[in-house]
């Protein structure tokens, strides 16, 4: 923390070495949450871009005595959204009426991918419990600040999201035993039970 | 610096380890569940997703990005401020112009310098200003001989000659002839005491002494004051109007 405060510091004073290194060291958890939580690549960079520049100019709202990346994740989370609130209100033509769920996933190539497809069909609120937990490594107090609810709502809502992503998983016939196992994106056939029958 | 799960693993005493099983970069118990396969297996599929699912973020560098924006930003501060500035002071100068003419324009008529100047200001003779003159009776005598003559020169003439000069004796008369008994008539009506016995009060003042007097009984045992005064008013009235007959 005291190298944040110092950091901060050099940064408010007008630093531009000391923003840099300020970016450099949250953009990758910053766009991570955003790309996440948008699922959209393009989208995740320019909010990342507008949540990291809205952090450097709030810098001297930040409270010292606590540590600065969920400060600068709460911010980011708030803009994400915002911006799907925003992506929801837009009318879509039909010439573009395009899936913006699948749009950054165009084909599964991996396990990662198919989380994140099977992530886009979770309820938004446990979508993004999910993300702050997991990706963002916030905890439970942080997510209910950033979300406005109680610790606990935010301990239900990242069980059902582990619970249901498990299930649609399970769905798809990915074997735990054989992880590197390709998954088919809509796999015709049934669930693979087989580790259930044995 | 204590992470999240850490933090979460610790207060969450009813955490459910049949499903969420080992946090993100803990190894897997190598017996979750005992009594629920599937839960298990959940737990297996969990575990590695997850960590395939968040290793799978792409980088990307958006410093240069933010940066040069925030550099964009920041310099406008301190043009609005210089240009601030810039403004302040031209609206201060104007004020301050403003100040300046008005003072002048309101300037009292000041005596023409002798190199020239304002043609409004100048050619106005300058007349002699009576001193001013002590207040009371004694300041009749006290007054310039040479202020009063200037005045009596310049202004009214012989008429307000004539009024000064009846003013001045009837005023002699009466510090020498009224005075005194306007002096002894309120000594008199200062030092006197109440002359009516003090009465105890009755009804809802009970037990508190009644300071005034009844009106009648003002009227018969004080005496009016204004009755030396009105002598004083007519002896200086008569002496006013004999000056007045003697002058014509």
């Amino acid at each position: 923390v005291d190298d944040e405060r110092e950091l901060v510091r050099r940064c408010l004073a007008g630093d531009a070495e000391a923003v840099r290194e300020l970016i450099e060291r949250f953009e990758h958890c910053v766009f991570g949450l955003c790309f996440r939580m948008l699922r959209h690549r393009h989208d995740a960079e320019d909010v990342a871009q507008i949540s990291l520049l809205r952090a450097v100019r709030h810098l001297g709202g930040w409270d010292g005595s606590r540590p600065l990346q969920p400060w600068i994740l709460t911010i980011a989370a708030n803009r994400c959204r915002t911006h799907l609130e925003r992506r929801r209100r837009l009318p879509r033509p039909a010439e573009q009426a395009f899936d913006v769920e699948a749009t950054p996933v165009p084909k599964v190539e991996g396990l990662a991918d198919v989380v994140d497809e099977l992530l886009g069909t979770l309820r938004e609120e446990y979508r993004t419990c999910f993300v702050l937990h997991h990706q963002s490594e916030l905890g439970l107090a942080e997510i209910g600040e950033i979300l406005g609810c109680p610790e606990g709502t935010v301990k239900t809502w990242l069980f059902r999201a582990r619970k249901e992503l498990a299930e649609k998983l399970r769905e798809r016939g990915w074997d735990p035993l054989q992880p590197d196992a390709a998954l088919p994106r809509h796999p015709a056939a049934p669930p693979d039970r087989r580790t259930e029958s044995e | 610096m204590t992470r999240p799960h850490d933090a979460y693993a610790e207060d969450s005493p009813d955490r459910t380890p049949e499903f969420f099983g080992p946090l993100p970069g803990e190894s897997p118990s190598p017996c979750p569940l005992e009594s629920d396969d599937s839960d298990a297996n959940a737990e297996l599929m969990m575990t590695g997703a997850i960590a395939e699912w968040k290793a799978a973020v792409p980088r990307v560098a958006l410093a240069d990005r933010v940066l040069s924006q925030w550099q964009a930003e920041r310099p406008r501060p301190q043009r609005v401020a210089a240009s601030t500035r810039l403004r302040w002071i031209a609206w201060g100068a104007s004020v301050a112009a403003c100040v300046a003419v008005l003072i002048v324009a309101t300037w009292p008529q000041s005596p023409v310098q002798p190199g020239g100047g304002n043609p409004s200001l100048a050619a106005r003779p300058m007349q002699p200003t009576p001193s001013p003159a002590p207040s009371g009776v004694d300041a009749v005598d006290r007054v310039s001989p040479v202020s009063i003559a200037a005045n009596e020169s310049v202004e009214a003439g012989s008429v307000t000659t004539a009024l000064v000069g009846d003013v001045r004796a009837a005023m002699r008369d009466l510090t020498s002839e009224a005075a005194a008994p306007v002096a002894d008539l309120l000594a008199m009506a200062w030092s006197k005491p109440n002359p009516l016995p003090t009465t105890e009060a009755t009804g809802e003042r009970r037990g508190w002494k009644l300071t005034a007097p009844p009106l009648e009984r003002i009227n018969a045992d004080w005496k009016p004051i204004t009755r030396p005064l009105g002598a004083a008013v007519d002896f200086l009235l008569d002496r006013l109007d004999a000056e007045e007959h003697g002058a014509s």
